[in-house]
């Protein structure tokens, strides 16, 4: 790995930020990640994906420490946890200081010293209850909270106990959540039923031969491997049932036919979204259809100014990302050139496509250079190979029109009355799905477009199975089957999802009830028992109050 | 000594039971059928807050009843510190939902200051996005599309707003709402409280003597039961003995 630092290079993201000196360590984009990532966000905060680390790496340090902070912390800020955590910092930090110095309390005019030397020590006295009473919150209500959450694991993943939840979405006992795996798994390895030695992980279940299962670092991503391969597989199950029944099958019970239908139309509506984002915004087209005008007149000006030949010349360092050397422009020396080839010339459309090339962020300019020339070449594809702004901008309608007819397909697949759905409608609009989201050779223009997302709609395979020859007819064959299996997986993560949101609510609402109904008054009795006691043996001398109090009342200490 | 493994399923399909009883009611099913990914994490919000709340709830009743039934309190003052406990477990609640609200209406504009990167109009995921692209054709990687990279870095703009929407509510409602800003309220209030209560009769004859007696430590018994909740403290200990300081003073006062 070469630290761009060394080069004295500089990053510079984005408008609004602060200009600091930044390492720009590439490594962290890491070649292999882009392969191997998967695109799925991850709206449950698990651990962060390939692409959503990379693009962490490309925030200013600041705002990546804080968002890392916040992920690492994240348990103990959010939900019923974090209501206990951040009550206590409260009651125990805060809460004793406007007790003690509240202003509003005071000796009555004319009081003697003794007198205000009693309402100080009073007021102590009051405000020693509230640290006391913040970690007997945060030992017995905080406490709790972790075996609450692996009692219901328990009790909605094992097969007997989810079984009282029938065909209820809680009912996890054959797509198991995640972190009940992880303490399933660990147990296994504890047990011997599988091994973890020399970065290889082990299946032991299947008689005297160990079966290698896959590789980790340590035991922890070990862990984390096996839940990943049976999450997998659970999932690949599912989908099957799914393809083969219509039914999401959970132990020995189907899912109500409303819920998967819901899962469906939400598998659909995330279709409709990513097909909706490939769209041309209609307030955009005009500005694209003038901009390609501008490009197409002024591309042997650019070609001169910003063209492959013109920065050739400038000076390069080398970056090794994933094992790859790349060249790359120096950042400040490109940036100085962009501004001295902006000045030189006097055309303004020019210089106006410089200056945005120049507000981009550094490590950006030498891309978007070579991007403008790709933009060229394809606003004339589009054209059929001459430029023309009418045609253009058809072009771009057209595609729109394209897209929204995949659209208006999908959400007629819909199923409307989801407490009628049955199986045979739920697989039935399922399989029609591939229809519409695939396209043949025939039709070049929609394979364009869908390209453009790639491996949700055009699977990749289908370049390699052109490159090996395959009949066209069986490639399509071929390609209808991938999607239609992408489909059915991508219904059986939409469910998951669906599961552990509804997961989350079921356990907040239980950790509430058992935090107002048991460990509320439980940490009330303890407190009322612990108080005065630890008052009495630390600070005699403020707890001598009550004392003296009781002397008064009975004529004489007891 | 019975297995411990064996004893607990027992114990695992009885909450089973009730559990899943509880899921299947109309109450829940409702609130169950508006969870949805855009949804879930204001759901969660509203149920923190509510916790919060039910438990100052739950600690002012038993305050209440506690005031109520305290024999060591004498009957003629019972009410009014009973009413006390009452104005205060109002006030603590009223207080925290109207700083959640409130706050729920600023925090996305602190947010935005705070994480520059995550911009509002979404115009920094277009150089970010494009750097990523950049680099994968130059490693001769995938490259990506625009959208599956906007799904990823939606992803994490969700993390982030939402756990600091989180905190930003919580610690506007228990520490400013419930520990700065009700301590404050609550002893002149108290003192309005105890001067109408005096006015009505209610606490017997001998109320200004008492109520001029108390006067040095009222603040202090009002600042204590505020901030005390929802902790819901009794005010005598485990023996029936009066922990309270305010009543101390005045019962020995008329003593």
């Amino acid at each position: 790995m070469i630290k761009v630092e060394e080069k004295g290079l500089y990053g510079n993201f984005g408008a609004g930020h602060d200009k600091q000196k930044r390492i720009v360590n590439t490594n962290r984009l890491n070649a292999a990640a882009y392969s191997a990532c998967a695109s799925s966000p991850s709206f449950s905060g698990k651990e962060l994906s390939a692409i959503q680390k990379q693009f962490l790496a490309l925030f200013p340090k600041r705002e990546a420490r804080l968002f890392n902070f916040m992920k690492k912390t994240e348990e103990f800020i959010k939900g019923e946890m974090g209501g206990i955590v951040i009550t206590a910092v409260g009651t125990g930090l805060v809460a004793p200081f406007p007790i003690a110095f509240n202003p509003f309390v005071k000796a009555k005019p004319g009081a003697t010293q003794e007198e205000k030397d009693e309402v100080r020590r009073t007021k102590a006295y009051s405000a020693w209850r509230q640290p006391i009473s913040a970690v007997i919150a945060l030992l017995i209500q905080a406490g709790v909270q972790k075996p609450i959450d692996r009692f219901l694991q328990n009790l909605t993943n094992d097969a007997e106990t989810a079984a009282k939840w029938r065909g209820d979405v809680l009912n996890q006992a054959s797509l198991n959540d995640e972190d009940y795996l992880k303490r399933k798994i660990k147990g296994e390895f504890k047990d011997g039923t599988l091994k973890f030695e020399n970065g290889n992980i082990f299946d032991m279940s299947k008689g005297s031969d160990a079966v290698k299962i896959g590789e980790a670092k340590d035991l922890k991503e070990a862990i984390s491997t096996v839940q990943k391969q049976r999450t997998e597989s659970q999932l690949e199950t599912i989908a099957k049932t799914l393809e083969s029944d219509g039914v999401i099958r959970m132990g020995n019970f189907n899912i109500d036919n409303n819920i998967t239908a819901e899962v469906v139309n939400d598998s659909i509506d995330k279709y409709i979204e990513a097909i909706t984002d490939m769209k041309n915004k209609p307030q955009d087209i005009d500005f694209h259809t003038r901009r390609a005008e501008v490009l197409i007149n002024n591309e042997l000006e650019l070609d001169k100014l910003i063209g492959k030949d013109a920065l050739k010349d400038l000076p390069t360092f080398t970056e090794t990302i994933d094992g790859k050397k790349i060249k790359r422009i120096e950042f400040k020396k490109l940036k100085e050139y962009l501004e001295g080839a902006k000045s030189r010339t006097n055309n303004e459309d020019v210089k106006q496509i410089i200056e945005e090339i120049l507000n981009k962020p550094e490590a950006v300019m030498e891309s978007r250079c070579e991007r403008t020339f790709e933009r060229i070449k394809s606003i004339r594809e589009a054209c059929g190979g001459t430029f023309d702004a009418d045609t253009y901008h058809m072009y771009m309608h057209k595609q729109n029109r394209m897209l929204q007819k995949i659209n208006d397909q999908l959400e007629k697949l819909k199923i409307k009355d989801l407490s009628k759905a049955t199986p045979e409608q739920i697989k039935a609009a399922i399989e029609q799905i591939p229809d519409f989201l695939y396209c043949d050779s025939s039709d070049k223009e929609l394979r364009k477009v869908l390209k453009r997302n790639k491996g949700l709609f055009i699977p990749d395979a289908v370049e390699e199975l052109m490159k090996k020859g395959t009949p066209p007819n069986e490639i399509s064959a071929k390609i209808k089957e991938q999607i239609k299996g992408k489909v059915f997986n991508d219904i059986a993560q939409t469910y998951k999802e669906f599961t552990a949101n509804k997961f989350k609510l079921f356990k907040q609402l239980t950790k509430v009830g058992v935090g107002v109904f048991i460990t509320l008054p439980i940490s009330c009795t303890v407190l009322n028992w612990v108080y005065p006691r630890f008052m009495d043996l630390f600070f005699p001398k403020l707890a001598g109050t009550k004392k003296e109090a009781d002397a008064k009342k009975n004529g004489g200490v007891k | 000594m019975a297995n411990p493994k064996v004893m607990a399923n027992p114990i695992n399909n009885f909450f089973a039971n009730v559990l899943s009883g509880g899921t299947r009611t109309k109450p829940y099913t409702r609130l169950a059928a508006k969870i949805k990914p855009k949804t879930v994490e204001d759901i969660i919000a509203y149920a923190t807050i509510g916790s919060v709340v039910a438990k100052d709830t739950v600690g002012c009743a038993m305050y209440v009843t506690q005031s109520l039934n305290n024999e060591k309190i004498p009957e003629k003052r019972r009410k009014f510190v009973a009413a006390l406990d009452l104005t205060n477990g109002g006030l603590m609640v009223a207080s925290q939902l109207i700083l959640f609200f409130a706050m729920r209406k600023i925090n996305d504009k602190l947010f935005y200051k705070l994480f520059k990167s995550f911009g509002k109009d979404g115009k920094l995921f277009g150089g970010y996005a494009e750097r990523l692209r950049a680099d994968a054709k130059k490693v001769g990687a995938e490259v990506k599309s625009k959208s599956k990279l906007r799904a990823d870095y939606a992803g994490m703009k969700h993390l982030a707003i939402s756990l600091f929407r989180s905190v930003t509510e919580l610690v506007a409602a228990t520490i400013l709402a419930k520990r700065i800003i009700v301590p404050f309220i609550a002893t002149p209030l108290a003192s309005k409280v105890e001067k109408y209560m005096d006015k009505k009769g209610v606490g017997g004859s001998d109320n200004g003597q008492a109520a001029t007696a108390a006067e040095s430590f009222k603040g202090s018994q009002q600042a204590d039961k505020v901030a005390t909740q929802p902790d819901a403290m009794s005010q005598t200990s485990e023996k029936g003995e009066v922990t309270n300081l305010l009543e101390l003073a005045r019962m020995n006062k008329k003593q």
